[in-house]
């Protein structure tokens, strides 16, 4: 009885407080981010592309409504929270109003909003990044497959487009290792830190350490001054604070790095 | 969980109102928000060797004098060779693999992170939390629009007990739901909304908690029980559960509010039977995902008519005869959105929908009258209806003229004429091949095919229909009778297009069209003489044939050529003495002034 009593008394606290419109609407939108977003995984790993047509149209409607109702929205972190969603959902739609979307809501994040919703603003800051660093895979992916198709002595054509590609994909971790010491020092939870360096560590050591430089040799492009550009992001990605744990090509401290020969 | 805790935790959040609505926006702001992994780039063998064997650390094994893959290398790249490409991705693995690397370490696709706004000492509320407050949401949309939805004989406190008490029994205590609980909660929200929606309408509305609860059991649980795995399967059946339930709960709920004796008391089976039929709607959303523009309002339109008939009758969705209740309703709506979806104007959308109504609700109410095979009654029902829809709308394509005469109401009305007066005597009408039934359509088919002329109206047709309706389910033997081995040979059909056939030739004449009597309701009087007169005698009928035609014809003449003594009045006292007599077999064929007189003063 006494336990009843005091399961009541919980749910009293918990709900006596809790009535609105908005916050299910928020919460609707989040939850459908969700499920698009592992819908299209699962499309993707089962080649069913109809399906990930569908959820990327999806996905591009829930962005343009989560932005329309942002713009609705009466109170500034209810509307910072709908352009996270709208930003993210366009990010996995490839809908080019992720930038838009994400500067509509960065000009919301002043430093006292950011504090009070550190990981939406956050979101905010790196997921136009991200988006690009997508959009340069896509050409990446085109550009692959026309050079290995290509006879040996037609590569050296393609050495500029894949130098293109490599410093396109630096220019875009430059860009988010310099976002991330705000990150770390905000009140964001750590599985955004977290999250944002996974990525990180897979566009330093995967895409560029070994996609895109594979792609330069393979198109006879400059080989030592991409692994020179390899090193110096390295370092610059310790500065930053990213370490062996999401960026399995660091070593364990900075002064293990070793300076290719003619790097300067 | 207890379902009084669920109540108690919605009454508690009507009665704090709106209050603290930051607090609930600030717990979803913080909820869990995905965020994405970038893509992997396609894979490639020969770009992956380049990018291996440049690598510092591995550069001696392609390069320098005592390098064991030299011969497949040159310069900074591998030989753009299948075996060299081959050959050193080989290597790559072995190499790997002897320094104890794991070449796909860390890079599984799909690896987004749910992640919080910040300290975990502030997450989200529970899941159960969640569950009251959005009912609580619900709930406060009414009670703004009407306060009293919880006041006087508490039908809004039993809506919110009912639904607890569902929700109760399909989810778990330890609040991890997974996608069907997820599910169950979206569809019984839909029935929250629509009972308050229904309470909102229909203040007066007296339900018992216990119906409430079996209505919503039946139709959520099979559904949640029938959730497909796979996501995008989900995925389809999430966005039917949106696209239909909300409508699909409001008739439901409304058909209860309208037959409330129905729904009180120990008999359960209406609620059963509206169960099943919202089932069998959802699983007919389901074959096609909605994607046919006919399939959402239609739907719900033969669902609607369907509930009528469940609430009326629940037994006939209950499993009859050979049948299980599951496959009843399923098969009702199968046949029905058949015929509904190969419907074309003006027989699709909202006349086809009310056409599929009258012939539910007709044969449902009369189902004790139909023969052994009562448990394919919903099949004879659309059956019904496709032989309508299919007869009169090659009348229209005959004579396209004749579409202007009906509004979608007569079309209406026209079909519930005939589909209620039918199934009041269906053995003798449907017979083994719907003979009758068959006939009676095709008779009134050729007479529109023949009324090329518009001579009648709409309200003349339904006036017709009504006698012919009455004729057949009489004696339908007679006029009515299709000869299975001509579909045309049906004595009424050729009647009517006599008629109609000797009332437009006279139109066609320019000097005697504005003397001439036989159109509009003078013709429909004419056409309901013939009815009446030869279906007591359709052998002299059959006989007469011709001459009916030409007495139409000789009484025309005879009174444009005296329109000044002669007018509508007298050319149908006429027309029923000399018709009468030929059918009797007398000679009419002297038809003078002195003999019409003689006729109209009640001689002979």
């Amino acid at each position: 009885m006494r336990n009843q009593i005091l399961r009541r008394l919980a749910l009293i606290v918990l709900v006596l407080s809790f009535a609105g419109c908005t916050a299910f609407q928020l919460r609707d939108a989040n939850e459908q981010l969700t499920t698009y977003y592992y819908g299209k995984q699962k499309a993707i790993q089962t080649d069913d592309w109809r399906m990930m047509e569908n959820l990327s149209l999806s996905l591009r409607t829930l962005a343009s409504d989560a932005a329309e109702q942002a713009q609705k929205e009466k109170t500034v972190l209810n509307q910072i929270a709908f352009y996270r969603i709208a930003t993210t959902a366009a990010w996995q739609a490839g809908d080019l109003n992720v930038v838009s979307y994400a500067d509509d809501g960065t000009k919301l994040c002043n430093d006292e909003n950011f504090n009070r919703a550190p990981r939406d603003c956050g979101m905010l800051l790196v997921i136009p990044v991200f988006a690009g660093v997508d959009e340069t895979t896509d050409r990446f992916n085109k550009l692959q497959a026309e050079v290995t198709k290509a006879a040996a002595d037609q590569r050296a054509s393609y050495a500029q487009d894949t130098q293109k590609v490599f410093a396109d994909y630096r220019d875009s971790l430059v860009s988010i290792l310099k976002l991330r010491p705000q990150i770390a020092d905000s009140a964001a939870h750590s599985d955004f830190m977290m999250a944002v360096d996974q990525n990180s560590g897979k566009l330093l050591c995967k895409l560029i350490a070994k996609d895109a430089f594979g792609l330069i040799a393979t198109a006879r492009g400059d080989v030592p001054k991409a692994k020179c550009e390899i090193y110096k992001l390295k370092e610059s990605a310790f500065e930053a604070g990213l370490s062996q744990s999401y960026a399995d090509c660091l070593p364990k401290s900075k002064e293990q790095l070793t300076k290719p020969q003619g790097c300067h | 969980m207890n379902p009084a805790l669920i109540s108690f935790g919605i009454q508690s959040v009507l009665r704090l109102g709106r209050v603290t609505n930051d607090a609930l926006e600030q717990w979803a702001r913080d909820g869990e928000a995905i965020f994405p992994e970038i893509n992997e780039p396609d894979f490639n063998r020969e770009v992956f060797v380049n990018g291996f064997f440049n690598e510092d650390e591995n550069k001696h094994f392609v390069e320098g004098d005592t390098a064991p893959y030299a011969e497949y290398w040159d310069h900074s790249a591998v030989i753009p060779k299948e075996s060299a490409i081959d050959a050193l991705f080989t290597a790559a693995i072995k190499i790997s693999a002897e320094k104890g690397d794991d070449l796909n370490r860390g890079w599984a696709p799909g690896g987004a992170i749910l992640i919080k706004q910040w300290d975990p000492g502030r997450g989200p509320v529970s899941p159960w939390a969640r569950i009251i407050l959005t009912a609580g949401d619900i709930a406060l949309e009414y009670v703004a629009a009407n306060p009293s939805i919880f006041d006087g004989d508490g039908n809004g406190e039993k809506l919110i007990a009912a639904y607890a008490k569902n929700l109760s029994d399909i989810l778990p205590d330890d609040g991890d739901f997974g996608p069907k609980e997820n599910f169950a909660q979206r569809l019984t929200s839909a029935f929250l909304r629509a009972g308050f929606n229904t309470i909102s309408l229909n203040p007066e509305w007296l339900v018992s908690e216990e119906h409430l609860q079996e209505l919503i059991s039946s139709s959520v649980k099979p559904l949640v029980e029938t959730l497909p795995d796979s996501i995008t399967e989900q995925l389809k059946w999430r966005e039917i559960a949106d696209a239909i339930m909300g409508p699909a709960a409001k008739a439901a709920l409304q058909t209860v509010a309208k037959h409330q004796t129905a729904f009180l008391g120990d008999d359960f089976d209406p609620d059963k039977a509206l169960g099943e039929v919202t089932r069998a709607l959802f699983l007919e959303a389901a074959k096609d995902g909605l994607k046919d523009p006919f399939t959402r309002e239609g739907l719900i339109g033969l669902y609607s008519a369907a509930l009528g008939v469940a609430a009326e009758r629940p037994q006939l969705f209950l499993g009859v005869g050979q049948r299980p209740e599951n496959k009843l309703a399923r098969e009702l709506f199968s046949n029905f959105a058949g015929v509904l979806r190969d419907s074309r104007p003006p027989f699709d959308g909202e006349v086809g929908i009310a056409l599929a109504s009258a012939a539910l609700g007709a044969v449902g109410n009369n189902i004790h009258r139909f023969s052994d095979d009562t448990d394919l009654w919903e099949q004879t029902a659309a059956e019904m209806v496709r032989s309508l829809i299919t007869k009169f709308k090659r009348a229209l394509d005959n004579n396209e003229n004749i579409k202007s005469v009906f509004s979608k109401s007569q079309w209406i009305e026209l079909g519930r004429i005939l589909l209620s007066r039918v199934a009041e005597t269906p053995l003798t009408i449907l017979g083994s091949r719907n003979e009758a039934w068959e006939g009676v359509l095709t008779a009134i088919a050729a007479a529109m095919e023949a009324d090329t002329n518009l001579l009648l109206s709409g309200d003349d047709w339904l006036e017709i229909v009504k006698v012919a309706a009455e004729e057949v389910a009489t004696n339908p033997a007679r006029l009515f009778r299709l000869n299975p081995a001509d579909p045309e040979d049906v004595l009424a059909a050729k009647l009517f297009s006599a008629i109609l056939k000797s009332a437009g030739a006279i139109i066609e004449i320019t000097d005697l069209r504005g003397k001439t009597v036989l159109f509009g309701k003078t013709l429909r009087e004419a056409i309901i003489i013939v009815l009446r007169a030869t279906s007591g005698n359709s052998q002299a009928a059959r006989e007469h044939l011709d001459e009916i035609e030409k007495l139409i014809k000789k009484l025309n003449g005879f009174v444009v050529q005296n329109h000044l003594q002669y007018g509508n009045k007298e050319w149908l006292r006429l027309f029923r003495i000399l018709l009468s007599a030929m059918l009797d077999g007398k000679d009419i064929s002297d038809l003078t002034e002195e003999t019409a007189n003689e006729l109209l003063k009640g001689g002979s």
